[in-house]
């Protein structure tokens, strides 16, 4: 058995007082901080925010429908429509293009983790597991 | 929007903070718990030869499955096997301290999550 000495050893407050700093910084990022003000942006922009609510409602209702008709080919080109003009909207392109940033310095971030840990750390902390 | 905080003018603090989470995580007693496990299962040629057994009538017995049925023999070997890998000290040792280190890391998740107000570990997981 390979010894350690248990005073050399990190208590678990310590630990999860360096995760509470490590996420401070994190929130001072330029990705986080553009993201959450293109979430909020995205959230106020009515225009977004009306075309999201209509192609909701137009993907309920046929899903309603189709338990027992095919979708018609009208009803698919009004989803395509709507979508097309949801995409379009500048608050939804800023939205995914800082989400997109903020995915990517996160993932980088959970790359260098997983190595240094000797695990997945996203797979061990998947939702179900325990993990938010 | 703030776009020029200092944070942001120095985005090697991030990598600083990261490096100290995982020091800490390293060298605590989770982390020196499974790495101690781990040494004293790669020691013992006995657990080692058990593991090695167990793998290989799992891989059979797959195989069995896959093709038809599978042998009683070998399904009965398979059972055996697994309760003798169970019942290990050092196996069982191994296990134990590899889930105490993975709820350690998993605390860890939750308290960055709380902070950022998103779930981080789904942030990083590449798709």
């Amino acid at each position: 058995m390979e010894p350690y000495n248990e005073l050399e050893l990190t208590p678990t407050s310590v630990v999860l007082e360096s995760a509470r700093q490590y996420a401070g910084v994190f929130k001072n990022t330029r990705q986080y901080q553009n993201f959450v003000s293109a979430y909020n942006h995205f959230l106020e922009d009515e225009v977004a925010q009306q075309t999201l609510y209509q192609l909701r409602q137009k993907q309920e209702q046929i899903r309603n429908q189709h338990l027992s008709t095919p979708v018609s080919e009208a009803d698919q080109a009004e989803i395509k429509r709507l979508e097309q003009i949801f995409f379009e909207q500048p608050a939804v392109r800023s939205y995914l293009d800082a989400q997109n940033d903020l995915l990517a310095l996160a993932q980088k971030q959970g790359d260098t983790l997983s190595e240094a840990l000797g695990l997945d750390f996203a797979g061990v902390c998947r939702r179900g597991g325990c993990c938010g | 929007m703030d776009n020029t905080t200092p944070l942001d003018a120095n985005p090697a603090l991030l990598d600083e903070a990261l490096h100290n989470l995982i020091e800490q995580l390293t060298h605590s007693e989770s982390f020196a718990r499974l790495r101690s496990a781990e040494q004293n299962l790669m020691n013992d040629e006995q657990a080692l030869s058990l593991l090695n057994r167990l793998a290989e009538v799992q891989q059979k017995v797959k195989a069995q499955q896959q093709s038809g049925k599978p042998s009683e023999e070998d399904v009965r070997r398979l059972q055996q096997l697994q309760v003798e890998v169970a019942e290990h000290p050092l196996i069982q040792e191994y296990e134990y301290s590899r889930e105490a280190y993975i709820a350690l890391v998993r605390q860890v998740n939750q308290h960055i999550s709380q902070e950022i107000g998103l779930d981080f570990a789904s942030l990083t997981r590449r798709w």
